[in-house]
């Protein structure tokens, strides 16, 4: 047997990287510059993807997409979605397309979203996305059943006022849908529960002036760890076309536990 | 199913004499069986020996599939134990053989095998391992690393 190793031709190569994570396919952009572009192609993330979906184990998925308003923008799906999904809605201004892995196409879908959904990533819960959106003086939670492919707005956020689109975000705490508003220093959650809002915990910010994040962006809900820790990430990640691929557990890094004033 | 013997042979001249049934698991010869319908002996001039002996284990065993879901459960615990026994660069050749040969099963076997394997490595032992050549400047370099900071942080181990 020869002793170095022959290179393995292209297409092998790709048949390995298909089945990795997102983690370890990023850090192997710097292996090489074929490597990079093989892994950024969007052949090669659909392949990926599809290849992911099928695994016992997937993880974080992307999805590059062109978009009217947000070329490239990136759905992130968690664990405890790709199991479940097989379609991926997207709706801005009353619009919905929903990419259809079995036809592995977009589609338009009907009746469209009744209104305009506040840019922001939905969040998933028993076979639904939510969104934010807002109807005159009202923050509405839409839902999209993914099942039956229908928009509904569920409820009315349960601010007492139109608050500013940038202070609001939304997020899934213990299996509960959650929405939260920053005003000023006070970031206060709630989540709803029963058919009813009730206020999870309020976050003072004024204590941690010398945080690392913009206290102009409300932090972005993670998780709820045990002993009442609530698990927060700088939301102004977001905003970052490179930092997209960023996952939950990888946010770690860029949050911070906060005592949940309860 | 026949149980005619066909004999395949190495690069480095090694003979197997193995059932047309398990031969037929390699595409390759299988097409070649198609074309031509008396062939007694295959010479296969990209694999060794050592590396072709693996490949016909793992068909021998996979030759009768069965659809049970306890024959697929048994497969599946042998295709694991089987694969424990290679390191990073046997892998790599088995890889290249399954794919030179067309064996499907293998190929998607070795390739998720590699694939956790390789997840926790570093671009230099990458390189190392794939033989990739690093084309990068160093600045260029710096500059991919540090878009991609993110997956680094465990990885700055090295494993042995």
């Amino acid at each position: 047997m020869c002793s170095s190793m022959e290179l393995l031709p292209n297409h092998v190569v790709e048949l390995i990287l298909q089945r990795l994570p997102v983690k370890p396919l990023s850090r192997f952009k710097s292996v090489s510059k074929t490597w990079k572009s093989t892994i950024e192609s969007q052949r090669f993330q659909q392949e990926q993807l599809s290849r992911r979906m099928q695994s016992q184990d997937p993880d974080v998925l992307f999805v590059p997409f062109e978009d009217f308003d947000y070329p490239r923008t990136r759905v992130k799906l968690g664990s405890s979605i790709v199991t479940t999904i097989n379609k991926i809605p997207l709706s801005y201004y009353s619009q919905g397309h929903v990419f259809d892995f079995s036809t592995n196409a977009w589609r338009y879908v009907v009746p469209a979203s009744p209104y305009r959904i506040l840019y922001h990533n939905p969040v998933y819960l028993d076979g639904s996305l939510y969104w934010l959106t807002e109807e005159e003086t009202n923050v509405l939670i839409l839902r999209f059943d993914l099942h039956t492919e229908t928009f509904q707005v569920i409820s009315k956020a349960p601010f007492d006022h139109l608050p500013n689109p940038d202070k609001i975000n939304m997020c899934i705490l213990d299996n509960r849908l959650c929405v939260s508003e920053l005003s000023w220093l006070q970031q206060v959650i709630w989540s709803f529960d029963s058919g009813t809002w009730k206020k999870l915990c309020s976050l003072d910010f004024t204590k941690s002036m010398s945080w690392f994040r913009d206290p102009c962006d409300p932090a972005l809900p993670i998780a709820i760890l045990e002993k009442k820790k609530l698990l927060l990430q700088e939301t102004s990640l977001q905003g970052h076309e490179q930092d997209k691929a960023k996952d939950l557990d990888l946010g770690f890094r860029n949050c911070c536990h906060n005592e949940i004033l309860n | 199913m026949s149980s005619n013997k066909i004999v395949l042979t190495s690069s480095d001249g090694e003979s197997f004499e193995v059932e047309e049934v398990v031969a037929r698991k390699l595409q390759i010869v299988g097409h070649m069986l198609e074309d031509d319908c008396v062939i007694n002996e295959i010479p296969l001039q990209n694999v060794t020996g050592d590396i072709l002996s693996m490949v016909i284990e793992y068909c021998k065993t996979h030759v009768d599939e069965e659809e049970s879901e306890e024959a697929q459960t048994k497969l599946k615990t042998w295709d694991e134990e089987f694969m424990k026994k290679f390191d990073i660069k046997t892998l790599l050749q088995i890889i290249l053989a399954a794919n030179y040969l067309n064996v499907k099963g293998l190929l998607d076997l070795v390739s998720q095998t590699i694939a956790d394997t390789i997840k926790d490595y570093t671009p230099e032992q990458i390189r190392e391992v794939f033989g990739v050549e690093n084309d990068y400047t160093e600045e260029e370099e710096a500059e991919v690393r540090k878009e991609n900071a993110w997956a680094f942080d465990e990885a700055d181990t090295p494993k042995p």
